[in-house]
């Protein structure tokens, strides 16, 4: 229903429409990303209320501060993605400070949404650091350099089939250490 | 190791994954799409609405539909509950059947819809669904649900710009454009704004010649939905010209209503001519086919069948 004929509108686009309160285009954006905005908040917060209101969170920022997404710099999924990861994160955040005895001097605030996503590359840098140098490899030859399981085979002079098998792990253990940074950054 | 691409993609990247791997199980539940969006148009309620002059004509043409209805809003007010307008409905009942028609509009646009107004595309289900459903909206929430649907209806206007009014959608089981969709909406909004005035005792105010225009024009062409639809004049053409605010001709046959070019048709045909603003209220049930003044070249019966078809593009 939403967005019917409109399959192939820009991030800029709706966005746009969005900055001047176009419903129709928020509803687009939420039909097309909630999912994996769903996804993420539910792999990190591991709560369904707290993955759904994550999830409302992220839309309804879009829906309130549109201005702060630069199209120039990543795209709309990948800005949604990153907007969730840190609300999962405070949510963690939150969830900590509830459960431990009040401290003497109060938490800053979370910082503002322009270093989201500098917040994000520094964790997940922190992260890819953390890997053993095997795992490390791969990962960056994957997310950074962009490269396809058979060029990395290729690269490293080891059949596909292991390759796979070790980025299945690398992954598995970024993962993990995304999850122990993320919570640990937010305490 | 240096990286050799943006950093802010390779997060993007490393996030899809994680998404990725959590996606089959963790889709969000139906209901949360709409919460979200009911949210977004409680958050918007604030914002001011664009000018008038910032509009594509039909979105233009509701805005200043729904501007009168706020004016007449403490008329409204001033109303006893129990106060007939139109039919047998009250000043409750009419704004609840606009929040039901516009629910199927705003639908229709990709819009979210109230919870109030229920499902399906049957307009007087939906209509009662506001009245006597579980929530049974009261006159003050109902104008409140109305003003809020209707805002987000021209502020889509406004986003989608003039291009947008032309790109196709389905309406009321018809296929319009965007920009048809708030002209219908325009219309009705008028065609109820003359019932409460006419209660209250107020003159009728036509809306603007532009607005008329627009009007009349989709009413033309919706005659196509209803002439060839009538076996008794399937072979049968004529021409509706119509005259006041607007001076515009149409050639009415079974599978087409298309501006009526003297001497095309290569056949005689019937000609009807009657007022602009006669033609809207009999297209929205508001004038009475014996009654309105209309003159004729040709077959009365022709005539005839074409102003009952008129009339009748009230019920599509």
């Amino acid at each position: 229903m939403i967005g019917r004929g409109e399959d192939t509108l820009t991030d800029a686009e709706v966005v746009r429409r969005i900055r001047v309160g176009d419903e129709a285009a928020l509803a687009w954006a939420y039909d097309r990303y909630a999912r994996p905005v769903h996804a993420l908040a539910t792999r990190v917060c591991r709560d369904s209320h707290a993955s759904e209101d994550v999830t409302q969170q992220v839309f309804l920022h879009l829906w309130t501060r549109p201005e702060t997404f630069d199209p120039a710099r990543c795209t709309l999924r990948g800005w949604l993605l990153m907007l969730a990861h840190r609300r999962a994160v405070d949510w963690i955040r939150s969830e900590v400070r509830r459960r431990l005895p009040p401290l003497e001097e109060p938490t800053l605030p979370s910082a503002e949404d322009e270093a989201i996503e500098s917040m994000m590359v520094d964790l997940i840098g922190a992260a890819v650091d953390q890997l053993s140098p095997n795992h490390r490899e791969v990962v960056r030859m994957l997310y950074y350099e962009e490269l396809s399981v058979a060029e990395i085979a290729e690269r490293l002079g080891i059949p596909p089939g292991t390759t796979k098998t070790r980025l299945f792990r690398a992954r598995q253990k970024l993962a993990a250490l995304l999850d122990q940074l993320g919570t640990a950054a937010a305490t | 190791m240096t990286p050799s691409t943006n950093p802010t993609d390779a997060t993007t990247r490393v996030l899809e994954d994680l998404a990725a791997d959590a996606a089959d199980s963790a889709a969000p539940p139906v209901w949360l799409r709409d919460h979200v969006i009911t949210r977004a148009r409680a958050l918007a309620a604030s914002r001011p609405l664009p000018a008038a002059h910032e509009l594509p004509p039909q979105a233009r043409c509701y805005l200043r539909q729904v501007h009168a209805l706020k004016h007449l809003v403490p008329v409204l007010r001033d109303f006893a509950p129990e106060r007939i307008v139109v039919g047998e409905w009250t000043a409750r009942d009419v704004i609840a059947h606009l929040i039901a028609v516009d629910a199927l509009a705003a639908s229709a646009l990709g819009l979210a819809t109230p919870a109030e107004t229920g499902a399906g595309t049957d307009v007087a289900t939906r209509t009662a669904a506001v009245q006597f459903g579980p929530a049974g909206v009261s006159l003050a929430v109902g104008l409140g649900i109305w003003r809020a649907q209707a805002t987000a209806m021209i502020r889509h206007g406004h986003a989608i710009g003039p291009a947008g009014m032309a790109s196709a959608i389905t309406y009321l089981d018809l296929p319009m454009t965007r920009g048809d969709t708030l002209v219908d909406r325009a219309f009705e909004t008028w065609i109820h704004l003359e019932d409460i005035r006419a209660t209250a005792g107020l003159p009728a105010v036509p809306p603007e010649a532009d607005d008329v225009t627009l009007m009349s024009d989709l009413g033309a062409r919706m005659l196509v939905h209803t002439w060839g639809a009538d076996q008794r004049h399937t072979d049968a053409g004529v021409v509706l010209s119509l005259t006041g605010m607007v001076c515009e001709s149409w050639q009415v046959d079974a599978t087409s209503v298309q501006p009526w070019v003297e001497g095309r048709s290569g056949r005689e045909l019937t000609h009807v001519t009657l007022d602009a603003l006669d033609f809207c209220r009999l297209a929205g049930g508001r004038a009475d086919q014996e009654a309105v003044r209309h003159t004729v070249e040709g077959d009365p019966e022709i005539a005839r069948l074409l102003l009952a078809d008129i009339g009748a593009l009230a019920r599509l």
